[in-house]
Parts: C-alpha cells; sequence; structure tokens
C-alpha cells in the first residue's frame, strides 16, 4: 500500500517535512517499497492514516534514494518508524532496548494508533521520551 | 541564483509545497535543521559522519586554552618545520638587535619604499575611481538627503521650534527603567550593627519627663517594644499628673479614674470602622428624610449602643421619641437605653402618651423596685386598660391568696372569656364557691373543656365520685351542642394529665366516653388497643387499665384483648388486679386455656396451691382433655412434691388424651423420681403407639446410657435415626455416644450420614468440627468449618465458634466477617463479647454482651457467660442486676443452658439457680 501514502524523495523534503508541522507528529518510515517487512508496516500505516490524520502525519522515505540519514540515524533496518514533533524527535521505550524508533513492523492496527497517540499525547507535553502502552521486549530482534 | 518559490498548491489545499521539490544545490540533509543523530549501534554500521552536526546535548569537556607561556616556548609541530629554516618563525629572533642588523633593515625599507613609489600614482587614481563609482552606486544617507539639507536655510526659528518632538517608541518600563528610584528598607540588622555597642537610650520610667524620648529619631538599640509601651505609659503619667495637679489647685480630673475609664472604653465592636461610618450616614439619612418612622430611630441607636457610644445612643433615642411619641417600640428601646432612675421617667412619658399599650405598662412595673409600686402601677394599668388578660395576670401573680381572689372575681368580670382566670378563681375558691365559679364560667365560655375536666376533678377530689362521670357525659354533649370538635387526642391528653395529677376517676370517665368518638366500628378494637400501648408507654397504667376495661366491656369475648389486659397487668398491675381481671376472663372466655394457665400460675406463685388446684379443675370442666391443662396440672403436682396425684393425673391423661407430650411427661416423671424400669417401660409402649416421635427414643437411648447399656442405648438411638431422620437431636445424641465410647470413625460416618439427610444443618456441622477439633486434627477442623460455612453461610452458630477456632491474631478479622454476615444473631454478638473478655476490654465487653441479651432474650448461654464476667469483673449491684433480668427474661435456649435445665437433677431448679450453676459451668474464654 506504499503507493498510497506520501514519498519524501530528498533529504531536503524529508527535512522540511519534519520542519513544516506545527501541530502533527511526523511518523517516518525509512525503508524500501519493496521489502516485506516494509510491506507489512506500509498496510498498517496506510489504514491508520485517515484515522490519526488529526495529530498524525506520515510519510515514507527509501533509504536508498534518501541515504543522508543512513550514519545518522542508524538506519541499518529493513523497516524503520520514527517520530518527529516540531522538529524534535520523540524517543520511545518499547521495552526493545532501543528507544529510538521501531525496527519492525507492527502488524496490528490498533497497536499503532496507540503507539501513535501515546507519542502524540507525551510530545504535547514536552515529553522527548514516552513510554509504549506495551512491552514489544519479547519481539525483541535483529 | 534566485530560488525559484513552489507553485502555489492547486489540487490539494493541504499538500505541503516542499513536496515535489528538488532539494537546493549542496543542501546538506539534517544540517539544516540542527538534527542530532545517535549512535547505539556502531557495531553494525559506521556510527555518524564527520559531518554531522555534533550533538551539543553531550558536549565533551572544552578545551583549556593555552596559556602565555607555552605560547613563548617553541612549537615544534612537523607542519612548522621548514627545511632550511628550522621551526617556524625567525631563525634569529633569539638573537641580539645590533646595528649591522639596523643598516639591514633600513636597506629593505629603502627598497620596500622605491617598489612602492613605483606605481603610486596610477594606482591612488583608480582607488578613488574606484570609490567613487561605488559611491554612485551606493551613496551615503548624509548624500542622499543633501539637497534636502540645503533647503533648512529657509526655515525660520519659529518653524524649527515647532517641530515635533519624535516620540520615544520604546514602552515605559523600557523608558524608566534605570532611572526610577527603588526604596528598600534598611534591614534591622544593618542597623543594629552599625549602631556598635553604644548603650541604647530607652527611658527611664522614673526620670518624670521623658527627656530622652526618641522622638522621630529612628528607634535606637535593639527596638524593644516593651520599652517603647512603658515609655508611652511614663508619658500619659506625666500627663494626667499635670492635670490633676492644675495651677488653680483644683483637681480636674481623677487619674486613677480615668485610666479605668479608658480600659472600659476599649471599644467591643469588631467590625470594620468605615462600615459604621456607612451605616450611620445611611440612618442619618433615613432619619432626615423619614422623621416619623420609629425603626430607624431605634435601628441608630442600637447602632452607637454597639459601637460603645452610649450617650449618643441615649441623645438619639430621645429625640426618636419626642418627634414620635405614639410609637410603643421606641418608648421601650428608650427605657432600656438610659438608666434606670431615668428610665422611670420615660416610662411615665411614655405612658402619658400611650395610655392603652400593655407593654408599656408591664414594662413600667418591671421597673419598679418595691412591690408595693409595682402593684400600684398594676392597678392604674387596669384602670386603663381593663381587659387585658396579660395585665390581670401579672397583678395577680403580686397579691396574696385573698387579695387575689378578689381581683380575680374582678378580673372575670372584665375578661369573661380567659379560661385561665375562670380556673385560677376557682382553684382559690372554695368548693361551693368553685362549683358556682367554674358554672358560671361555662356559661361565659361554653366551648372549653377546661372548665369541664376541672370540675370533674373537683367533684372526684370532694368525694363526688357520681358526679364525675355525668358532668364528663354532659360535657361531650354540651360541647357538641356548641359545635365545639371533639378532638380525640387533646381529650387522651387530659386523661393522662388527670391521672397525673391523682384524678384516677377523671381519667378514667374522659376514656369511656371519648375513646370510642370518632373511631370507626371496624378499627375500634385495633386502635384502643394501640392507645393502651400508648399510654402504658407514657405511664399512664390507669388510662391504659381504663382503656382495657372498656374495651372488654364491648369485647366480652375476644380472647386477644383479655390476653393483652392480663399481660399488662402481670407487668403493671398487682396480683389481685390479676387475678380479678383473669377470674372475669375465663367466665366470658371459657376455651382460652392460656387464661386458665396464667390464672392458675398466678395463685401457684402466690403460694396459695389449693386455689391453683381448683382454678385447674374448673379448667378441666372447661376444657375436658385439654393437653395444655392436663400437664400444668400435673406439674403443679410435681412442683409441689405430690408425686403420687400428679402420677394419677398422668395415668389419668394417658387414658384420655394419648398424645405424645403426656406420654413423654410421664416417662419423664418416671425417670426423675428415680424409676427408670418404670420409665422405660412406659417408653416401650409410646413408641409403639407414636412411632415417628423422636424424643421417646432420646430418652429412651439417655436411660440406657444412664444405666451403662451401651448397646441398647445405641440400638434405640439407631431405630430413633431410621425412623425421625430429620431430628438432628437425635443424630447428635447417636454421634456423641459413639464419640464417648472411642468410636472416632463411626461417629464420623453417623454424622456424615446426618449431614446428608438433614443438609445446611449447623448444628450437625458444628458437632463434626469440634469432634475433629477434640481429636486434635485441627488442620481439619478448619477445612471443615470452611466447607460447613460454604453450605450455611449465614449460620450465626458457626461463624462465633469459627472465631474461636481460628489463631488469635485473624479473630478481630474474623469477628468482622461474622458481624458482616450475621449482623443479629445472639450466637455472634456472644463470641464477639467473648472475644473482648479475652482482650481484657470489660467496657467493651459488657456492652456486647447487653446487646446479645438484648437481641435474644431467650438465650440462656448469653446470660450465663454474662453473670459469669460479672462474677469476675463486675460489681456486686451489676451481678444482681444481670441475675434479675435474667430470671424477668426466662432463657429456656442456649447449648449449656439446656444440658444444665434438662439434666434430671436439675429438673425442678428455678431460672436464678439454673442461671448459678451455668455460669459455674461456663469456661472462662481464653
Amino acid at each position: 500500500m506504499s503507493y498510497m501514502l506520501q514519498h519524501l524523495v530528498n533529504g531536503w523534503q524529508v527535512d522540511q517535512a519534519i520542519l513544516s508541522e506545527e501541530d502533527r507528529l511526523v511518523v517516518i518510515r525509512f525503508g524500501h517499497d519493496w521489502d516485506p517487512t516494509c510491506m507489512k508496516m506500509d498496510e498498517v500505516l496506510y489504514q491508520i492514516a485517515e484515522k490519526v490524520k488529526n495529530f498524525a502525519v506520515i510519510y515514507l522515505v527509501d533509504i536508498t534514494q534518501v541515504p543522508d540519514f543512513n550514519k545518522m540515524y542508524e538506519l541499518y533496518d529493513p523497516c524503520t518508524n520514527m517520530f518527529f514533533f516540531r522538529n524534535k524527535h520523540i524517543m520511545i521505550d518499547l521495552g526493545t532496548g532501543n528507544n529510538n524508533k521501531i525496527n519492525w513492523a507492527i502488524e496490528d492496527k490498533q497497536e499503532m494508533i496507540d503507539i501513535v497517540e501515546t507519542v502524540y499525547r507525551g510530545a504535547r507535553k514536552g515529553r522527548g521520551l514516552v513510554v509504549s502502552p506495551k512491552d514489544y521486549s519479547t519481539k525483541y530482534r535483529y | 541564483m534566485a530560488s525559484k518559490l513552489p507553485p502555489p498548491p492547486i489540487v490539494n489545499p493541504k499538500r505541503k509545497n516542499f513536496l515535489g521539490q528538488p532539494a537546493p544545490q549542496g543542501y546538506v540533509a539534517g544540517v539544516g535543521r540542527g538534527a542530532t543523530g545517535f549512535t547505539t549501534r556502531s557495531d553494525i554500521g559506521p556510527a555518524r559522519d564527520a559531518n554531522d552536526v555534533p550533538d551539543d546535548r553531550h558536549p565533551a569537556p572544552a578545551k583549556r586554552k593555552k596559556d602565555d607561556d607555552e605560547d613563548l616556548e617553541e612549537d615544534l609541530n612537523d607542519a612548522n618545520y621548514d627545511e632550511f629554516a628550522g621551526y617556524g618563525g625567525s631563525l634569529f629572533n633569539k638573537d641580539p638587535y645590533d646595528k649591522d642588523d639596523e643598516e639591514a633593515d633600513a636597506v629593505y625599507e629603502a627598497i620596500d619604499e622605491r617598489m612602492d613609489e613605483k606605481r603610486r600614482e596610477y594606482r591612488e587614481k583608480r582607488r578613488k575611481e574606484e570609490i567613487e563609482k561605488y559611491r554612485q552606486e551606493r551613496p551615503k544617507i548624509q548624500q542622499q538627503f543633501s539637497d534636502l539639507k540645503r533647503e533648512l536655510c529657509a526655515v525660520s526659528e519659529e518653524e524649527w521650534k515647532n517641530i515635533p518632538e519624535v516620540g520615544d517608541a520604546r514602552n515605559r518600563k523600557q523608558r524608566l527603567h534605570g532611572r526610577r528610584e527603588k526604596f528598600t528598607p534598611l534591614p534591622d540588622s544593618v542597623l543594629t550593627r552599625n549602631l556598635g555597642g553604644e548603650s541604647s537610650t530607652s527611658i527611664d520610667p522614673k526620670s518624670g519627663l521623658a527627656s530622652a524620648f526618641p522622638g522621630m529619631l529612628t528607634p535606637t538599640g535593639d527596638l524593644d517594644l516593651r520599652k517603647i509601651g512603658q515609655a508611652r505609659n511614663t508619658l500619659m503619667d506625666i500627663k494626667l499628673n499635670q492635670v490633676s495637679d492644675s495651677v488653680s489647685g483644683q483637681t480636674v480630673v481623677d487619674p486613677k479614674g480615668y485610666l479605668t475609664d479608658l480600659q472600659s472604653m476599649i471599644p467591643t465592636y469588631g467590625g470594620d470602622i468605615n462600615d459604621i461610618k456607612k451605616a450611620r450616614l445611611l440612618l442619618k439619612s433615613v432619619r432626615e428624610t423619614n422623621p416619623n418612622h420609629p425603626p430607624a430611630w431605634i435601628a441608630s441607636a442600637r447602632l452607637e449602643e454597639v459601637t460603645g457610644k452610649l450617650q449618643a445612643a441615649r441623645n438619639l433615642i430621645l429625640r426618636g421619641c419626642e418627634t414620635c411619641p405614639n410609637s410603643e417600640d421606641l418608648w421601650l428601646e428608650a427605657a432600656r437605653l438610659v438608666p434606670v432612675d431615668t428610665a422611670k421617667n420615660v416610662i411615665a412619658q411614655a405612658v402619658n402618651h400611650l395610655v392603652n399599650s400593655v407593654k408599656l405598662w408591664i414594662k413600667a412595673s418591671e421597673l419598679e423596685q418595691d412591690m408595693k409600686a409595682k402593684k400600684r402601677v398594676f392597678r392604674k394599668a387596669l384602670e386603663h386598660i381593663p381587659n387585658s388578660v396579660r395585665l390581670w395576670k401579672a397583678a395577680v401573680e403580686l397579691e396574696e391568696p385573698e387579695d387575689a381572689k378578689i381581683l380575680l372575681s374582678r378580673a372575670v368580670e372584665c375578661c369573661p372569656t380567659s379560661v385561665e382566670l375562670w380556673l385560677a378563681l376557682a382553684r382559690l375558691e372554695t368548693y361551693e364557691n368553685a362549683r358556682k365559679v367554674l358554672n358560671k364560667a361555662r356559661e361565659n365560655i361554653p366551648t372549653d373543656r377546661q372548665i369541664w375536666i376541672t370540675a370533674a376533678k373537683l367533684e372526684e377530689a370532694h368525694g363526688n365520685t357520681t358526679m364525675v362521670e355525668k358532668i364528663i357525659d354532659r360535657s361531650i354533649n354540651s360541647l357538641a351542642a356548641n359545635g365545639v370538635e371533639i378532638n380525640r387526642e387533646h381529650w387522651l391528653k387530659e386523661a393522662v394529665d388527670a391521672e397525673k395529677s391523682g384524678a384516677v376517676l377523671t381519667c378514667q370517665a374522659i376514656i369511656k366516653f371519648v375513646i370510642g368518638h370518632g373511631v370507626e366500628d371496624e378499627d375500634r378494637k385495633h386502635s384502643w388497643l394501640e392507645d393502651a400501648d400508648n399510654f402504658t408507654s407514657q405511664g399512664a397504667f390507669e388510662c391504659s387499665r381504663a382503656v382495657y376495661s372498656h374495651s372488654l366491656e364491648t369485647f366480652p369475648a375476644k380472647k386477644s384483648i383479655w390476653l393483652r389486659a392480663a399481660h399488662f397487668e402481670r407487668q403493671h398491675g398487682t396480683r389481685d388486679s390479676l387475678e380479678s381481671l383473669l377470674q372475669r376472663a375465663v367466665a366470658h372466655c371459657p376455651q382460652a386455656e392460656v387464661l386458665w394457665l396464667m390464672g392458675a400460675k398466678s395463685k401457684w406463685l402466690a403460694g396459695d396451691v389449693p386455689a391453683a388446684r381448683s382454678i385447674l379443675s374448673l379448667a378441666f370442666q372447661a376444657n375436658p382433655n385439654s393437653e395444655e391443662i392436663w400437664l400444668a396440672a400435673v406439674k403443679l403436682e410435681s412442683e409441689n412434691w405430690e408425686y403420687e396425684r400428679a402420677r394419677k393425673l398422668l395415668a389419668k391423661a394417658r387414658n384420655s388424651a394419648p398424645t405424645p407430650r403426656v406420654l413423654m411427661k410421664s416417662a419423664k416423671l418416671e425417670w426423675h423420681l428415680g424409676d427408670l424400669a418404670e420409665a422405660l417401660k412406659q417408653l416401650q409402649t409410646a413408641i409403639e403407639q407414636f412411632p415417628d416421635y423422636p424424643k421417646f427414643y432420646m430418652m429412651q437411648g439417655q436411660i440406657h446410657v444412664l444405666q451403662q447399656r451401651m448397646t441398647q442405648a445405641r440400638e434405640s438411638y439407631n431405630l430413633g435415626t431410621r425412623k425421625c431422620p430429620t431430628s438432628v437431636p437425635l443424630w447428635l445424641l447417636l454421634a456423641r455416644l459413639d464419640e464417648s465410647q472411642g468410636n472416632m470413625t463411626r461417629a464420623r460416618s453417623v454424622l456424615e450420614k446426618a449431614r446428608q439427610k438433614n443438609p445446611q444443618n449447623s448444628q450437625l456441622w458444628l458437632e463434626a468440627i469440634r469432634l475433629e477439633w477434640k481429636t486434635g486434627l485441627k488442620d481439619i477442623a478448619s477445612a471443615m468449618m470452611a466447607k460447613a460455612l460454604q453450605d450455611c453461610p449465614i449460620s450465626g452458630l458457626l461463624w462465633s465458634e469459627t472465631i474461636f477456632i481460628v489463631d488469635r491474631p485473624q479473630r478481630k478479622t474474623k469477628s468482622v466477617d461474622a458481624l458482616k454476615k450475621c449482623e443479629h444473631d445472639p450466637h455472634v454478638l456472644l463470641a464477639v463479647s467473648k472475644l473482648f473478655w479475652t482482650e481484657r476490654k470489660t467496657q467493651k465487653c459488657r456492652e456486647w454482651f447487653n446487646r446479645a441479651v438484648k437481641i435474644d432474650p431467650d438465650f440462656g448461654d448469653a446470660w450465663g457467660y454474662f453473670y459469669k464476667f460479672e462474677l469476675l469483673h463486675g460489681t456486686v449491684e451489676e451481678q444482681n442486676d444481670v441475675k434479675k433480668r435474667c430470671v424477668q427474661a426466662e432463657p429456656r435456649h442456649g447449648e449449656v443452658w439446656t444440658s444444665i435445665s434438662k439434666g434430671p437433677q436439675n429438673w425442678r431448679a428455678r431460672t436464678e439457680d439454673i442461671l448459678l450453676l451455668v455460669a459455674e459451668a461456663l469456661p472462662v474464654p481464653v
């Protein structure tokens, strides 16, 4: 479903996307549209995009096309989701040990909505780190 | 390069304008927005780019700056190395600067100068041109306005002066910043420090005029408020002294009195002074706009009074009295405010203005101290207002009885409608005159019941009993004729009052005539009985007796009323009244066995056995073959040691009315008299006749056990359980028999079987639990208790046992649970009180015992424990009190109680004896 979501095709667009949102969370999925993990993630993202549109906007970034952030954000996984709010990278404690991002595909819509909402609420209160509603430590994988 | 603006969004206004745009040339992603990365996984990829913005969230400590000393040292870095010159800088800058060096420098300088001179002209010209060109392109501001500036010469001086000032764009805060002075109070600590060790110059209170008074100086020394206060006092003292010792030698002010006066003048009003001012102003305006409005004057005076200005208040109120002399309230207020001696004058003025004011006259009499003067005031008042009941009453109260009589006779003439006056007069008169007075009163006030009732009481007090009823009867008729509604409740209240004042006949008469009034025929019995109960609870026993007698006259055949009346007499009447009542009762309801039995019991309790016997024989005639009466007769005989007669009676009873109870009683009698063989024989025949009556089996078994014939006993119990499987006591006896024989397993199985036949029976569970407990299997016992509580969750018996089965620390919580489950169960209440007993909380324990015996006075164990408790911890009065209450309650139930009261050796014991035995048998709870 990646073709239904907005792609960002260069580093400038990514930066602008992050800078342009004043009141919404920016969710960026880094990966490849052809990647099976990303496909699952994109499916979920596409389905929730309309539901969360009041407080979050979702973009997709191809990490081969836009390699600018690969080192900065350590984008070595097939699929990585990151959250930004008012040009601030919001960390989320998922119980996996990596609080910077979600680096697997979340296949449940409600779970994803919950995470996005939690991040949004935390970010609105000025938190830099929020705690995920669900602990994903059992899904810990590299 | 001019940046291209992104096209305005056409399709979707929400579409971001950066979408689809190429990145600017040389754009470094992330840097533009100051993004910082992170390093968590340097194991699988390069951590961060060198050109990344450093994460300033965790900056490395800043490098120390090199200081000058290091600078002087040689920089021995490789990069500074030159093959020819060695390490950087001049090779010779450490050597001394001599003449040759100076010359060389001069030569070099000359060469430089020569070289510079070569194209200087050209160079400078070109530079000038460049500047000019530059200026043309970007002229100086000064040059831009030069043409305008030239015109300034045409501006006149006036115009110049009228040029408006350029406003200050800064806001006030910015403008005034730094200009405004700030004053900060100097702290006391600084002051004291600066004073150094200087001695403080406080006033010596004895030094007369305060020469050292600090005046406007800053407080010196350590700001001693106490000393300041002292100083002020001294000053005051001095001033007072001056005033008191004035030149003329005449003392104007009494200094001591002045000071105390001041003390008393401390304003008592706690409110805001401004409020008072405002109120004063408002009231003033009210007074002025409407001077004839008395409340305004009163309010103003009160305000002044509250603020402590009594004189002002008096002045105001007197002025008010002048302006509106017709206001009673104003005069009263004035009399209150002015001092007593002037108050009399004020009141005198007042009555001059308002002759007909009762209040003023009464106030006037209050102001008089002398009795005579008071009387005189009233006389005068009555001359003016002869029809004021209040005045008459007040006047009469002051008089001696004789004068009062005269006064009252005049009063009733003046106020013929005042019942109170009439009654007061009647009370004072002799019998004959009182009758006349009352008759007259009746003529004057035909609608008042009080007069009639007083008349009735009067007649009764003088022994004219026949008249009482007549008067009451007539009163009701005449009142009804005069259109007065007969209010039953008021009349009944009168009856109670009459009884309280000792006029029993009047009370009876009232009840006789009024009780039936206003009650529907079908409600009569019900409401009468209710009235009787009400009277009893009010303590008006004569009234309720009258109600009962009246209702018995109306319903002579109603057994329930007779019973109620008999109960009433037993509780509140004498024995004679009870017996006479019962005699009448049995005459009217001969079929009511209870009444007969009550009569017999009353006789027997009085020790009149033959009379009791004759009553019972009469009862036999009335109710032949009544089991109750048979048994009562037997009991009477056996209690009075007439066993032969009892036996004969029972034999007769067996023949004529062979009911199970009769059979049982006769067997029991034999047993108690020690004739076990006869008892067994009778039981055998009884069982043949009534095989379903469990008590026979029980007795049979118990007799066998007494004779040590266990097998037979078991047989009879077994037979009994087969015939009557629902008889719990039988099962219990069987189990106990087995247990006493040491057959625990059998006892267990018996109880199991019993529980199967009688599910949800707490007694059986309890027996099983106790069995386990006795055998020492405490775990099983508590497990069984849990099961039992599941089976019977609201059994107080089980809960009370639980409390003592669990460990000591848990008892409290268990007791709370128990109370929650069965709040009104005497067993639980008893267990709780036992719990308090173990904790030595005597007061609480007593409270709970009282609660337990109150909730179920029939529960003997509670009484037993209570008595034992009082024996150990209470006073003699408390012990006797418990004993008395127990005897009154006549308890018959309770595990320990029945085991003792039913014991063959105690078969004739009274409640009191049983209570002692039970208290002895009961263990002290631990």
